[in-house]
């Protein structure tokens, strides 16, 4: 009688065990389809990665070649060289022009600087607000933990250590 | 020939016997309700991860839908054909009781996690509680002899 309703409370606890295991492949499963691919082609790039790869790297090459010259062109074209060379020219040229061109040079730096400023605040605050929604969400599922106790009834633990009490109360009515 | 059954029978008692011992100590640890489940040795948490296994189930369900439909639960009792296992599935819908459309709310899914985790706990304080009497009653007995 007692190894039979065992018997069913494991096949219960079996159940419930495997359908705990069936969770956890759709979880995976579903983090899989995000991350598992990337991972695959960050690290090995063996599956589909290689074929690009190999054309990026050709690519990469005949940039190198010409990476020297177009360095120049590039630093030509900066506005950390062109102040510089600003700066040089204004002792050769009028000052007038020289002027002028720093002002622009400057206007342009601070209103770069008040974008970088200004994005910097928006991420702040996105990130500031994402945290916030997490915070509510994992306030959210606490309360509703609490809520399902709640919801469930209280229920006292069984404790082994009454078996020391209980074996106290036998010993005391077989003595007497 | 009686005492080749004679033999197997004691062995196969004592097979369950052994059995049944190894059932309890499983039961008896951290993890009752198995390892994916989650920790399970006090009633809360038995609930917390009796909910995030309804959660996880949750993620296969549309980003819309609230509640856990009982499909999700059924391809347990699916076989490789396709065919459902009929004592598996109504050994499912026992346990977890859906509605009539096949709806499984949060709470019942933690109610019936919560009333599993209450029979072990009993059933394991039972067997300690007649093993802690039938030792006493062998010590009183020993005592009086």
């Amino acid at each position: 009688m007692y190894a039979g309703k065992m018997e069913s409370l494991m096949r219960k606890v079996l159940l419930i065990s495997e359908v705990a295991m069936l969770s956890q492949d759709i979880d995976l499963g579903s983090q899989g389809d995000a991350t598992i691919p990337a991972a695959f082609a960050s690290k090995n790039n063996w599956l589909f990665g290689n074929s690009t790869k190999s054309i990026q790297v050709d690519e990469d090459e005949d940039e190198d070649e010409t990476d020297n010259d177009s360095a120049r062109e590039r630093l030509e074209s900066s506005e950390l060289y062109s102040f510089r060379k600003c700066g040089s020219s204004s002792m050769e040229d009028n000052e007038n022009e020289s002027d002028a061109d720093t002002n622009t040079t400057r206007t342009k730096k601070i209103q770069k600087r008040l974008k970088w400023n200004f994005k910097n605040v928006k991420e702040t605050r996105k990130k500031n607000q994402k945290n916030k929604s997490k915070k509510a969400i994992l306030l959210g599922a606490s309360t509703e933990r609490i809520a399902l106790i709640n919801l469930l009834g209280e229920w006292e633990e069984p404790e082994i250590k009454k078996k020391f009490s209980v074996r106290i109360r036998v010993l005391y009515l077989i003595g007497h | 020939m009686y005492l080749s059954s004679h033999l197997k029978w004691k062995d196969t008692s004592t097979r369950k016997i052994l059995q049944f011992r190894e059932m309890l100590h499983y039961l008896d640890g951290a993890y009752p309700l198995s390892v994916p489940f989650g920790p399970a040795e006090t009633r809360k948490q038995c609930m917390t991860s009796a909910q995030n296994v309804y959660n996880r189930l949750m993620l296969d369900m549309n980003p819309n839908a609230t509640v856990l439909h009982f499909d999700t639960l059924m391809s347990l009792a699916t076989n490789k054909d396709g065919n459902i296992q009929k004592e598996k599935a109504r050994a499912l819908i026992r346990l977890f009781r859906p509605d009539r459309e096949g709806n499984l709310t949060l709470l019942d899914f933690v109610r019936s996690c919560d009333r599993i985790y209450k029979r072990i706990k009993v059933s394991y304080y039972v067997h300690h509680f007649t093993c802690s009497t039938r030792a006493a009653g062998s010590s009183m007995y020993s005592n009086v002899t």
